[in-house]
């Protein structure tokens, strides 16, 4: 009896974080300001972009079913909600040039050295998992698309 | 046998003149301005040379600390790249996190003062903005 009202008292507790925490940040779609609508990314780079790291560095994030279950969704909000203050690739064309190759830079940097897709993000979604030469086409891209930025 | 003297003398004369409005370039590290046009000031040079060249030229021992960034080679890169490294500079410089800390627990001599910070961070940051203005 005592173990049916610990089963309920949590049941309880579950539902009601429910209703707590922020909404998640809005999934808006393509914009007209975005990166692979605005320039010339090579097809295999759109690939990996999208599918490594579109779901929290756009407004085009697809929320698995878990990410609106509390305490889960609290994460993922505050990574996805984060992620696009730091990089917004659906804001990109509006990024002033200095902004724009800084942020190229880092990215070179952060996908060569491993640090991005954060290393929670494959462990659910296996897809975005770099290798090595996924890796190097993304940076060989940042340096060839800043480069491009000088000529223009 | 006057006068073959006067020629070398007047030549060697003439040779000494011409060397005096030379201007001395810089004698230690002479390639300076080869690929883009960086030109380090002397003051923020002499911050480098007191608080990061050590660890930051080519032969220097730690990989790390080369792959990040090499003084030497800094005017050999794409505008792209030399953008890249002066605005990470000034980044890391402005965060606190160089030179890094375990380091100066054993070289205090080598850490920068407020003033020296700033005059890093403010000549990174125009250098980078200038060679994007002039693209």
């Amino acid at each position: 009896m005592k173990k049916l009202w610990w089963i309920i008292l949590v049941l309880v507790v579950f539902g009601f974080i429910q209703l707590l925490g922020k909404r998640p940040p809005a999934v808006t779609g393509t914009g007209s300001n975005d990166l692979i609508r605005t320039s010339h990314v090579p097809q295999q780079v759109v690939t990996l972009l999208r599918t490594s790291c579109y779901d929290c560095h756009s407004n085009e994030t697809h929320y698995p079913w878990y990410a609106h279950v509390a305490p889960v969704s609290w994460l993922v909000n505050r990574d996805v909600r984060e992620a696009r203050k730091a990089l917004n690739f659906s804001n990109w064309a509006d990024l002033k040039l200095s902004r724009k190759l800084k942020m190229l830079n880092k990215i070179g940097r952060e996908v060569d050295e491993g640090e991005m897709p954060m290393f929670v993000y494959p462990l659910m979604h296996r897809q975005a998992k770099l290798s090595a030469a996924d890796r190097k086409l993304i940076v060989e891209w940042t340096e060839s698309y800043g480069e491009s930025l000088f000529s223009e | 046998m006057r006068k073959k003297i006067i020629l070398p003398v007047f030549l060697s004369a003439l040779a000494l003149t011409m060397m005096g409005f030379m201007k001395p370039t810089h004698t230690e590290k002479p390639d300076k301005m080869k690929k883009n046009n960086l030109v380090i000031p002397a003051k923020v040079q002499q911050v480098i040379d007191q608080s990061c060249y050590g660890c930051h030229h080519s032969g220097a021992k730690s990989e790390k600390a080369l792959k990040a960034l090499n003084f030497d080679k800094l005017t050999k890169l794409t505008k792209f790249k030399l953008v890249g490294k002066l605005q990470d500079m000034a980044d890391v410089i402005s965060d606190g996190d160089m030179p890094p800390k375990k380091f100066l627990a054993k070289h205090p001599e080598k850490g920068l003062s407020e003033q020296q910070k700033t005059l890093l961070i403010n000549w990174a940051g125009k250098a980078a903005e200038e060679i994007i203005e002039k693209k």
